[in-house]
């Protein structure tokens, strides 16, 4: 039996330690999905640890028929999947996140280029928040975080075919909300 | 017209390389600080919430998938078992009769006392007897006088629904701890009870 496995036995009967040491390898990933699916720290943070907690009361029910990876990311899919809906439906205001920081590009002595590009980012954010939760899971799964269409497809049990055209679909919406709220100037456009 | 559908085409596909970029280079957001403590101090209670709840040992044996339905389905049959069941009690509880006796635990000597014979019938009985004999240092007692012919008597008659009683004058006549029997038929059953008294 792998060091998994015992740690996943150990899980199964109530060992919290276990179950940390087991969660830890996806412990930020499952936040980083929550914090591009809710847009902002408080709602990621309680979003991330609802469903690992959800995952240790559930591992029980973990039999082994496909690795336990995938078997975890199906259930964190699929909370964060209803969860994006019912908000969705509610249509509720989303907050806007306060971290403004992104990854330094090499415009450094263009300090109007940089704060456009900045602005742009954002605006992507934001535009990625009001797209249908299932086009966005896909474009957060596959762009940001870096799931393969196999892997996708796996977790979320549809076809392969399935995953590209959500994705695609979400890109599109993406586009099209970014273009109709006018964020791509022509400064935009040359860089 | 041509021109201009080619600078559409060119845009969409700049904005689309450029999201691409944007999407590939966000950066990982590390946990905010406390969130592991956070999580474990959750989990740590769920820990101890579940370990308290423990299953009755017939739904332990059970699956675990199987146990919500199951639950339901023994819950249902138990009442199903036990509705009938009361129902069938209380039935067979008015519709059986009983036999009581009244009679003091002891008598003097040459003390006279009444043996009541009570029975409670659920309906009418058109025959029924009922026999009683007497020990040695008991005798009847008719109209006064002490009957020391006789230690037996054979009662016939037809018994009323509720409440029938019988009561025989007996007198102590020997000291001793003695036995009164007695013997009911009624159709094809028949019931017998022995009551014990004490001659002082």
């Amino acid at each position: 039996m792998d060091e998994e496995s015992t740690l996943i036995e150990k899980a199964k009967n109530g060992d919290v330690h276990s179950f940390e040491k087991i969660i830890s390898i996806h412990q930020e990933k499952i936040y980083n999905l929550a914090y591009r699916l809710t847009g902002n720290e408080p709602d990621a943070r309680d979003l991330s640890q609802d469903v690992i907690i959800k995952v240790f009361c559930s591992i029980k029910n973990f039999y082994g028929k496909s690795t336990f990876s995938t078997w975890l990311w199906r259930i964190i899919h699929n909370t964060f999947l209803d969860e994006c809906k019912s908000k969705y439906r509610k249509n509720s205001s989303i907050t806007t996140s306060i971290e403004t920081v992104f990854n330094i590009t090499d415009d450094k002595n263009q300090p109007e280029k940089e704060a456009e590009k900045s602005d742009f980012r954002r605006q992507v954010k934001q535009s990625l928040l009001s797209i249908p939760p299932k086009y966005r899971m896909a474009v957060v799964m596959c762009d940001i975080q870096g799931f393969s269409y196999n892997e996708i497809a796996d977790i979320s049990r549809t076809s392969i075919g399935t995953v590209k055209s959500r994705l695609n679909r979400g890109r599109e919406l993406l586009k099209k909300i970014i273009l109709e709220s006018g964020t791509f100037s022509e400064t935009n456009r040359l860089t | 017209m041509n021109i201009f559908n080619k600078s559409n085409d060119h845009l969409d596909e700049q904005i689309s390389v450029k999201i691409q970029n944007i999407l590939s280079t966000t950066e990982v957001k590390p946990l905010p600080l406390g969130y592991e403590h956070e999580l474990h101090y959750r989990l740590a209670k769920v820990a101890y919430e579940s370990s308290q709840k423990t299953p009755s040992f017939v739904f332990q044996l059970l699956h675990p998938r199987l146990y919500p339905q199951l639950k339901y389905a023994f819950v249902m049959g138990l009442l199903f078992f036990l509705i009938p069941s009361f129902l069938l009690h209380q039935h067979h509880k008015n519709t059986r009769q009983t036999i009581e006796y009244g009679l003091q635990a002891s008598l003097n000597l040459n003390q006279v006392g009444v043996f009541k014979f009570r029975i409670n019938s659920p309906k009418k009985v058109e025959q029924a007897v009922i026999k009683i004999e007497l020990p040695d240092g008991i005798k009847f007692v008719k109209n006064g006088i002490v009957d020391a012919t006789q230690n037996k008597i054979e009662w016939c008659g037809g018994l009323d629904e509720g409440e029938n009683i019988i009561a025989v004058y007996i007198v102590g006549t020997k000291q001793g701890n003695w036995s009164i029997n007695t013997k009911m038929v009624e159709n094809s059953s028949v019931r017998k009870l022995r009551v014990p008294l004490m001659v002082i």
